[in-house]
């Protein structure tokens, strides 16, 4: 191979200008790899996502701090997790909307974030209350369900993750970085 | 090029950062290959806006398939794989749109770049009156991401043949440029 001449090379790639009336929508749909913009049926899913979330935060947040001190403790603590549940995916959907866009990489992981750590609240409620209500453990079945493959594909990333950054850090060494 | 090699290395190094996400690693790996992809798949194709069309869909593929490239250190001809199956997917959807026939479909001792009597210019230029299957395979190798070998893979040809395509394609250039010469000259 011919690696010893780049300038020749580079010569050669000259001779195509890197322009053209398709650049710009090349361009556009580079960026989108990234950050897509939201449509309008897109950004309407996004608004009524964050209306429903936040309705449901103020009625059940109201709920629970308004009901009779007699209700029991696992009724107030159900009502304060779905308030909390409304409320966060109020506050990712209004993200979106005001900026237009979403992030595929960063966004993505936002949201399995958000169900796992609210699968993870449903283990936890439902474990607890299955001491004193033996019929609520199909609740505990079901999140741990969810739980279980959420975990499942966390750690297939994890181990994935932990092998590409070791591999990296070899290759960094080799390098002399 | 050696596998071992700081420039594969370095690729290596690269295909690993884009694979975990890395948007910095992305505009890298853009930068680095946009030039040549553009070269090759421009060569292949009528115009520069169907050109920018297939490279568009191949950063797509590449975008959603990088996590099944299975040897990093592969990158060059791994990419230059992808662009070429675009490209055979955009001539045969161009084919059964036009009705021409699609020889790109089918493809599975020299001169080289720095011959000091044919500078690049005049070789870009001669490279447009070459068939196409052996503008191909000496635009790969002019472009010199890849080693004969690594061409072969991308082509999905054994390396005989490549070496084969190789010569003819050099011998037709070598003629295609005497001629341009020869006509510039009277």
């Amino acid at each position: 191979m011919n690696a010893d001449l780049p300038s020749h090379r580079e010569r050669l790639l000259e001779q195509d200008p890197l322009s053209g009336p398709a650049r710009a929508g090349y361009e556009r749909a580079l960026a989108e790899l990234f950050e897509r913009r939201l449509g309008r049926f897109e950004r309407l899913r996004y608004v009524l996502l964050a209306a429903v979330g936040a309705i449901a935060a103020l009625a059940l947040g109201s709920l629970a701090l308004t009901e009779p001190a007699t209700t029991p403790l696992a009724t107030r603590v159900v009502l304060g997790v779905l308030a909390a549940m409304g409320a966060t995916w109020f506050a990712l959907a209004a993200r979106l909307v005001r900026r237009g866009s979403v992030h595929l990489v960063a966004d993505r992981a936002r949201i399995a974030g958000i169900v796992l750590f609210f699968a993870v609240l449903q283990c936890g409620f439902f474990g607890w209350l299955s001491f004193r209500h033996p019929e609520s453990v199909l609740g505990l079945f079901v999140g741990l369900a969810g739980l279980v493959i959420a975990a499942v594909v966390f750690l297939v990333q994890r181990m994935r993750e932990s092998e590409l950054r070791t591999r990296e850090q070899i290759l960094r060494g080799m390098l002399g970085r | 090029m050696r596998e071992s090699d700081p420039k594969s290395l370095q690729r290596e190094l690269l295909a690993l950062r884009c694979r975990r996400g890395e948007r910095a690693a992305w505009e890298e790996l853009v930068a680095e290959f946009e030039r040549p992809l553009f070269y090759y798949v421009r060569r292949m194709v009528r115009g520069s806006d169907e050109a920018w069309v297939v490279l568009q869909e191949t950063w797509v593929r590449v975008f959603s398939s990088l996590a099944t490239l299975e040897d990093p250190a592969r990158l060059a001809p791994w990419l230059y794989s992808v662009a070429r199956n675009t490209l055979k997917q955009h001539v045969a959807e161009l084919a059964s749109e036009r009705h021409v026939p699609t020889d790109l479909a089918d493809v599975h001792d020299p001169l080289t770049l720095d011959s000091p009597e044919h500078d690049p210019e005049r070789i870009h230029a001669a490279l447009a009156e070459l068939p196409l299957l052996q503008r191909e395979v000496i635009v790969l190798f002019f472009l010199d991401d890849l080693s004969v070998q690594a061409i072969a893979e991308v082509l999905n040809i054994p390396v005989g043949t490549v070496k084969s395509r190789l010569h003819h394609a050099r011998r037709s250039l070598h003629e295609v440029l005497s001629r341009l010469e020869a006509r510039h000259e009277r």
